[in-house]
């Protein structure tokens, strides 16, 4: 009888904790579970699903293509970040109630980049070229420069004879292309050696944010497309830079030293190990 | 025999200097590193910044945001977005601050609610007595 | 002040006696060279990475928010912390070599056989311990490089046929790498694989120490048919200390300056491109690299196009490796030398081993 009660109480003891393991279970994953570092994260989209696919014609699976090499595609941009839409569900996938944009026509092209490079559309409205492109429904805009799919990080070379002298004269765009220069060759001086120093370790995470906060305020100043700006602004920005190669420097001379100091630890234990061998050997020899 | 002596004289040094070489790293290693405060202090009269308005300023480097909430009163919150580094600005029509560089939102507690990224960001100790609010 | 100290002790441990014994009388067989040593030398390769370990523990952090964070702060923003952190990520590939070495030596040698059996078992486990110490310890800075390498590794026991998916998940605490396996490979790699592995090393020594180190094949060229205990004691060899001990030290400072001489030359050998990366669950690098010492096993894998018989190619090889000893029971030639047929195929093996890993490289 007390046997019987007692496994009976294990028993119901022995449940009750499974059950309310089970719900500890439930609150564990979705508390614990659901952040990035998680795990379930997979990137999946509708949007490549179908466009990728051979039912598409040729020109509609064009930008799937265009896009998998691009800087979007690297840094986790797709489809529905511009486009809209809902990229898990291809039901939803091209709803408007998710916002849905199709192609954008050419004056709506930059509010379209400009929902995200927000810094960029204020001065690119308030430039020459933004101002072209309002009052005559032609003329330049994020697409003539950067492309639309196959975006690439930018460079001094997207202002060549080519593409600039499509409306005007190109002399314009080689006075701003050599405003540009001095700062362009430091930028892309001081993007190496951060990349160097990531190799060997040296992350410098404060002078990286400092560093992309200066090149991206230079790339902004840009737009306005005004040259006596860019003029002006130089000094304020080698000086930004300066400070940046301050302490690259220093971390190259960091490493240096611990080349070095490890350069005298080999030397002693080189030592230490021909006398070790050599007193072997005289000990040998003796005998 | 007498080089033998030499010999071993000779590895005790190295030894000892190896141990030595190597002892030291290992203290400066294991020692606390010791914080040392920069002693700046920044203090600001409570009118200077009204409710539902922020100020920009720059302490011990970073350059902050000091933002009068309606509800929950003063915050200071670090600029530099926590994804690539651009600063961010007060938007006080929507009581949000939103960095220009890819559309990064972060709400009034340094959180962030939309954009790429996901660290929150920094926030400053501040300081409330009944007229001025305090840095460091 | 020695002679002081000699004096308190012995009365209390009989210090004499110990160092006579151990020390000074225990003899070294006849043919003891500087390969001998590098069992001794596995072992301080063992320390140096427990030490560097123990100090490394003081300032990571084991969460995925913070792991990467803290390996940067130690490498640094310690003083010195790079020397830690970097003698700790040389040194687990060098251990690695120096066992190899040692077993390649123990095997070549015939040390494995009757009565040693136990011996050369506990070292084999003791070999697959310090491999599994280097996959647990690949996942700790919570990199790109190690979360992949990691995300590949513990998905190979999904090619057994029932319980794969499970023991997989075992291992990694759920269907992808996550917090929580940061969380279990950190308590294997700090503490209970160090466990099991000093469980082992006290056993491998126990049985040195007791049966006595094995004779050279040229000294006892036939395995003897023992039906009672023996202690293999070399009265012609030389003493432990101070012939055979300085050569121990000779061959622990050539590890050591080796150690220094990649921290010098080359800090980065064993960094592979997604070191200093935070490891991203979504994105993929182009190329995932296994560390040297498992590159033989990948390419092979790799290359064969069933799975089964890639990976169970491999444990089969797993197997016979721990219990070789006892597959080779049945023969009594000791020396290798009078062995072609095992020593072309062992010889076979590593020649493959050797290809596939520069294979892997390319």
């Amino acid at each position: 009888m007390i046997a019987t009660i007692t496994k009976l109480t294990i028993l119901a003891i022995l449940l009750l904790a499974t059950t309310s393991q089970a719900s500890y279970r439930e609150l564990f994953e979705k508390e614990f579970m659901s952040n990035p570092w998680g795990g379930n994260r997979e990137a999946h989209s509708a949007c490549v699903e179908c466009h990728a696919s051979e039912m598409m014609k040729a020109p509609m699976r064009e930008p799937v293509f265009a896009w998998r090499d691009s800087w979007h595609a690297q840094n986790e941009v797709s489809c529905h970040d511009c486009h809209g839409g809902g990229p898990d569900d291809a039901s939803m996938s091209m709803s408007h109630q998710r916002g849905f944009k199709g192609t954008p026509t050419l004056q709506e092209i930059p509010q379209f980049c400009g929902k995200c490079h927000l810094g960029i559309l204020q001065n690119f409205l308030e430039s020459g070229h933004g101002k072209a492109l309002l009052e005559t429904n032609s003329g330049p805009n994020c697409v003539t420069c950067h492309g639309s799919h196959d975006i690439k990080p930018a460079s001094i070379d997207i202002i060549n004879e080519q593409r600039c002298s499509q409306c005007h004269l190109y002399d314009r765009a080689m006075l701003m292309r050599q405003a540009l220069f001095t700062i362009e060759k430091r930028l892309s001086g001081i993007q190496t050696n951060l990349n160097e120093l990531r190799e060997s370790g040296i992350l410098l995470q404060t002078q990286r944010k400092d560093f992309f906060r200066a090149h991206s305020d230079f790339r902004t100043l840009f737009h306005t497309i005004d040259v006596n700006l860019v003029k002006e602004k130089t000094d304020e920005f080698m000086g930004r830079l300066d400070r940046i190669e301050t302490d690259t420097r220093a971390a190259y001379v960091e490493l240096a030293f611990r080349k070095n100091f490890s350069g005298y630890l080999l030397l002693l234990f080189l030592f230490l190990a021909f006398g070790t061998l050599m007193l072997i050997r005289t000990g040998e020899n003796k005998k | 025999m007498e080089r033998r002596s030499v010999l071993k004289t000779t590895i005790a040094l190295l030894g000892t200097t190896t141990l030595l070489s190597l002892g030291y790293p290992v203290l400066r290693f294991l020692s606390p590193t010791v914080r040392r405060q920069s002693g700046e202090k920044i203090t600001i009269r409570k009118e200077e910044i009204p409710p539902g308005s922020a100020r920009e300023l720059v302490f011990e480097g970073t350059p902050i945001l000091v933002i009068n909430r309606r509800e929950t009163g003063f915050i200071a919150l670090s600029r530099i977005c926590t994804h690539l580094g651009c600063l961010v600005g007060y938007d006080k029509y929507k009581g949000q601050l939103v960095c220009p560089c890819h559309a990064g939102v972060f709400d009034l507690d340094g959180q962030m609610i939309a954009g790429p990224g996901s660290a929150p960001l920094r926030q400053f100790f501040l300081t409330v007595s009944a007229t001025h609010v305090t840095l460091g | 002040m020695r002679d002081k100290i000699k004096k308190w002790l012995e009365p209390r441990i009989g210090l004499e006696e110990i160092v006579r014994t151990q020390f000074r009388e225990y003899k070294t067989p006849k043919g003891a060279n500087f390969w001998s040593t590098l069992g001794f030398v596995t072992l301080v390769a063992i320390l140096i990475q427990v030490i560097t370990g123990i100090l490394l523990m003081l300032y990571y952090i084991p969460h995925p928010s913070l792991a990467f964070d803290s390996v940067q702060n130690i490498t640094n923003g310690i003083p010195f912390g790079w020397l830690v952190r970097l003698t700790h990520n040389i040194g687990s590939n060098l251990v690695v070599a120096t066992a190899m070495l040692h077993l390649v030596h123990v095997f070549f040698r015939g040390a494995f056989k009757r009565p040693r059996e136990l011996t050369w078992l506990t070292g084999a486990v003791m070999f697959i311990l310090l491999l599994s110490s280097c996959i647990s310890g690949q996942l700790l800075p919570w990199n790109q490089a190690g979360y992949w390498s990691t995300t590949v590794i513990s998905s190979m026991p999904s090619f057994l046929p029932v319980v794969g998916d499970s023991i997989a998940a075992f291992i990694r605490g759920g269907d992808t790498v996550t917090a929580l396996t940061l969380g279990r490979f950190f308590a294997f790699h700090v503490v209970i694989l160090p466990f099991f592995l000093l469980f082992c090393l006290a056993l491998h020594i126990f049985f040195i120490r007791r049966q006595g180190l094995s004779p050279s094949p040229e000294q006892v060229p036939q395995v003897l048919p023992m039906a009672e205990f023996h202690q293999e004691q070399h009265p012609d060899g030389l003493p432990c200390f101070p012939n055979f001990s300085m050569k121990r030290l000779f061959m622990v400072f050539l590890y050591c300056a080796t150690v220094s001489l990649i921290l010098t030359f080359s800090p980065n050998l064993f960094m592979p491109e997604g070191t200093n990366l935070l490891a991203n669950p979504v994105n993929t690098p182009g190329l995932i690299k296994p560390p040297w010492y498992f590159l033989a096993q990948y390419q092979m894998v790799k290359s064969i196009p069933n799975e089964f018989v890639g990976i169970g190619f491999q444990v089969l090889v797993l197997v016979v490796f721990l219990f070789f000893p006892f597959f080779d029971a049945g023969e009594t030639e000791r020396s290798i030398k009078k062995r072609p047929a095992l020593m072309t195929t062992v010889i076979g093996l590593l020649i493959l081993w050797a290809a596939l890993t520069l294979w892997g490289m390319r």
